[in-house]
C-alpha cells in the first residue's frame, strides 16, 4: 500500500502531543478524580479518547 | 478593569487546566479525521479484507466542497458535545465547589461575572474552530482541490455562530443549576429537543440555529451568501443576545452556595 | 454603622432565619454565637448576597450605595480557593475586582501578606498551602480592600491550637480598624476576642448585648471553696452559715449557691479567721458564657 506518511505522520504526532500534555499535567495537579494511576493507563492506551476523557473528567479543578 | 481582572483569570484558567492546548488539538484531530479517511478510503477497504477478489468499489468522486461538509458534520456531533462538557462547569463549578461563595461577596458586578465567563469561553472556541478548520483546508487543498479563502473565513466565521449559541445555552443552565452535570444534561437535552424540531417542521422552518451546518453547505456550492444563511444567522445571533441576557437575570436571583 | 433589619429566610416552609435585627457599632468585635444549625452561617451569607434573602434589609447607615459588598470582607467557613493561583496572584485578583489602582494594590498587598503572616509562601501556588495557611489567606482576601465591616464564619473552629490563637490574636488587632461580626459554636473564642455577643437559637435572636452586661444579668450567686483537709467535716460548718442556701460538689470542689455573695463572702472569711478553718480555694463565681447559654437556651426551649 502505498501510503504518503508526510500526511499521516501529523495526525499522529497529534495524537501524542495530546498525550504528552496530559502526563505533563497529571504529574503536576495534587489530585484527580479516582487514582491517579488508572488515569495514567488511560492516557497511555486508549489513543485520543484518552487524555480527553482524562481533561474533561480526571482534573480536579478545586480542592 | 474589573471585566478586564474576571475575563484574564478565565483565560489564565483555561491555561493551567490546559484547555488552552488541548480543545484546539481536539479540533483539528476532529477535522482532518475525515479528510483524511476518505483520501484513503479505497485502500483502507482494500485492505481490510473479507472483500471477494476482483470486487470493483464504487466510491463517489469526493470533491473538497464535500469534505468540508463532511468534517463540519463531525464538528456538527462531537464539537457540540465538546463545547458541552468544555463549559458545562464554567460557573456551576464555582457555586458547587464554593469559590463563588467568597468570590460573589465581593462586588463583582453580576453582568460582569457572565459576560467574562462567556467571552473567555468564546474566545476558546472560535480559537480552537478557526486552528482546526485551518488544518482541514491545508489537508484538503493537499488531497483534493484548494477552496478559496473568503470561502474558508466564510465557513469558520458562519461556524462560530452557532458554536456560540450552544455555548450560550451552556451558560444559559449554568446560570442557575449547581452541578456541571445536569448542566451538561440540560444543553444536550435542549439541542436534541431542537434537532427534533428541525426534523419535523424542518422544511417550514428554515433558519432555525441548527440549519447552520446546512446553510453553510450550500455557501461552499455556490459561493454566494443566500437568505437563509443572513436569516439563520441573525436569528442565532439574537438568540445568543437574549440567552445570555437571561443568564445574567437567572443569576442574579440565584443562590450562590 | 450597619444596621439589620428583619433579616428572614425561609425555604417552603421551614424558616431558618426568623426576623433577625441588631446593630452593629464601629471598631466592635461581635461574636454570633449559638449551637449548630441555629442559623448563623445563613444569617452572614444574607448579609453578603450568597443567600437571597426572604425579608429583610442591611443597611450602611452612612452610605446610600446599594451595593454593601463594597464595605464587606467575607470569609466562609471552608473557603476554597483556585489552587493554581499563588498567593499573591490571588490576592491581585481581588484588588482588581476591587478596583484598587495598580500601585496602592501592590503596597496594599504586602502589607496584607505581612500581617496574615504568609509572606513567605506568597509565590506558592495556593494547591500546596496548609489549612492554616488558606484561612490565613483566606482572612487576606476579606481585608484587602480595608472594609469596614469583616464577616467570620467560624474563623478558628477548624483550626489546630496554634492555629487558633494566631488568628484570634489576627482579629484582636483587626478589631482596631473595623467590626467584625463572627460566628462561632464555641463559647470560649467569642469569650476571648468579642464585646458583644449575638446569641441565635432556632433561627431567632434569643440574647444580645454588651459582654459585661449580660454577664451581670445572668451572673449566678455561686461561691466556689475548698479546704485542704476534712471537708466533709467543713461542709456542714458552711451548710449552717444563714446566706447559704445550698451546696453541689464536684471532686472536693464545693460550689455553694447563697442568697447574696456580700453577706456570704463575709460570713465565711470571719469564721475562717475565727475558728482557723483550712480554707485553701475561695472564689467567687462568674457567670460563664456556657451558664449564660445554658440558661438562654433552655429557657427557650422549656
Amino acid at each position: 500500500m502505498d501510503i504518503n506518511w508526510s500526511l499521516i505522520a501529523p495526525l499522529l504526532i497529534l495524537q501524542i502531543v495530546l498525550m504528552v500534555v496530559a502526563l505533563l499535567d497529571i504529574r503536576k495537579i495534587e489530585q484527580t478524580n479516582g487514582p491517579k494511576l488508572i488515569w495514567v493507563l488511560i492516557i497511555i492506551f486508549i489513543s485520543t479518547i484518552g487524555p480527553i476523557a482524562y481533561f474533561i473528567f480526571g482534573r480536579k479543578e478545586y480542592d | 478593569m474589573q471585566w478586564i481582572a474576571l475575563f484574564k483569570k478565565e483565560i489564565d484558567e483555561s491555561w493551567h487546566n490546559k484547555k488552552l492546548v488541548w480543545v484546539p488539538l481536539v479540533f483539528i484531530l476532529l477535522t482532518i479525521m475525515d479528510p483524511i479517511t476518505y483520501y484513503y478510503l479505497p485502500e483502507i477497504l482494500e485492505h481490510t479484507g473479507g472483500v471477494p477478489e476482483g470486487t470493483i468499489f464504487e466510491i463517489p468522486e469526493m470533491r473538497a466542497e464535500d469534505v468540508v461538509m463532511l468534517s463540519l458534520e463531525q464538528l456538527g456531533m462531537f464539537g457540540t458535545l465538546l463545547v458541552g462538557f468544555i463549559t458545562m462547569g464554567t460557573i456551576a463549578g464555582e457555586r458547587k465547589s464554593g469559590t463563588m461563595e467568597m468570590m460573589l461577596a465581593k462586588p463583582i458586578r453580576m453582568n460582569h461575572f457572565i459576560t467574562s465567563k462567556w467571552a473567555a469561553n468564546a474566545l476558546l472556541l472560535i480559537g480552537a474552530l478557526t486552528i482546526g478548520l485551518a488544518f482541514s483546508m491545508y489537508y484538503i487543498s493537499i488531497l483534493f482541490t484548494t477552496l478559496n479563502i473568503s470561502t474558508i473565513i466564510g465557513v469558520i466565521a458562519f461556524y462560530s455562530i452557532w458554536l456560540l449559541f450552544v455555548l450560550s445555552i451552556s451558560i444559559f443552565y449554568n446560570s442557575f443549576i449547581r452541578s456541571p452535570g445536569a448542566v451538561l444534561g440540560c444543553t444536550i437535552f435542549t439541542i436534541m429537543v431542537l434537532s427534533t424540531i428541525k426534523t419535523v417542521f424542518g422544511h417550514k422552518l428554515t433558519m432555525l440555529p441548527n440549519q447552520m451546518a446546512n446553510h453553510i453547505g450550500a455557501f461552499i456550492e455556490d459561493k454566494h451568501v443566500h437568505t437563509e444563511l443572513m436569516g439563520t444567522s441573525a436569528i442565532t445571533l439574537c438568540a445568543v443576545i437574549i440567552l445570555v441576557i437571561a443568564s445574567i437575570i437567572l443569576f442574579k436571583k440565584s443562590e450562590m452556595v | 454603622m450597619f444596621q439589620i433589619k428583619n433579616l428572614t429566610k425561609t425555604y417552603g416552609k421551614t424558616t431558618v432565619v426568623d426576623n433577625v435585627s441588631f446593630t452593629l457599632e464601629h471598631n466592635r468585635c461581635i461574636a454570633l454565637i449559638g449551637p449548630n444549625g441555629a442559623g448563623k452561617t445563613t444569617t452572614l451569607r444574607m448579609l453578603t448576597g450568597a443567600i437571597k434573602r426572604t425579608n429583610g434589609t442591611c443597611i450602611k447607615t452612612d452610605q446610600k450605595e446599594a451595593d454593601i459588598r463594597k464595605y464587606i470582607g467575607y470569609l466562609p467557613q471552608e473557603p476554597t480557593f483556585y489552587p493554581w493561583m499563588t498567593g499573591i496572584q490571588f490576592l491581585t485578583y481581588c484588588a482588581n475586582i476591587h478596583e484598587i489602582s495598580k500601585e496602592l494594590a501592590k503596597e496594599r498587598i504586602d502589607e496584607v501578606l505581612k500581617q496574615v503572616d504568609i509572606y513567605d509562601a506568597r509565590n506558592k501556588r495556593i494547591g500546596a498551602y496548609s489549612g492554616g495557611m488558606k484561612q490565613r489567606l483566606g482572612i487576606a482576601q476579606a481585608i484587602i480592600h480595608k472594609p469596614s465591616l469583616l464577616l467570620l464564619d467560624e474563623p478558628v473552629s477548624a483550626l489546630d491550637p496554634i492555629g487558633r490563637r494566631d488568628v484570634l490574636t489576627l482579629m484582636e488587632q483587626l478589631k482596631k480598624e473595623m467590626t467584625i461580626l463572627f460566628s462561632t459554636h464555641i463559647l470560649n473564642d467569642a469569650d476571648e476576642v468579642s464585646d458583644e455577643l449575638i446569641l441565635m437559637h432556632h433561627g431567632k435572636v434569643v440574647e444580645s448585648g454588651n459582654m459585661a452586661t449580660l454577664r451581670k444579668k445572668y451572673e449566678t450567686a455561686i461561691i466556689d471553696i475548698q479546704f485542704s483537709e476534712n471537708n466533709e467535716v467543713y461542709e456542714q460548718h458552711v451548710r449552717a452559715l444563714p446566706s447559704v442556701i445550698d451546696i453541689s460538689k464536684s471532686r472536693s470542689m464545693m460550689h455553694v449557691s447563697v442568697t447574696d455573695i456580700k453577706d456570704a463572702r463575709r460570713e465565711i472569711l470571719e469564721k475562717s479567721m475565727t475558728e482557723n478553718w483550712p480554707l485553701h480555694h475561695f472564689a467567687v463565681n462568674e457567670a460563664s458564657l456556657e451558664d449564660m447559654f445554658m440558661k438562654v437556651v433552655q429557657s427557650c426551649s422549656g
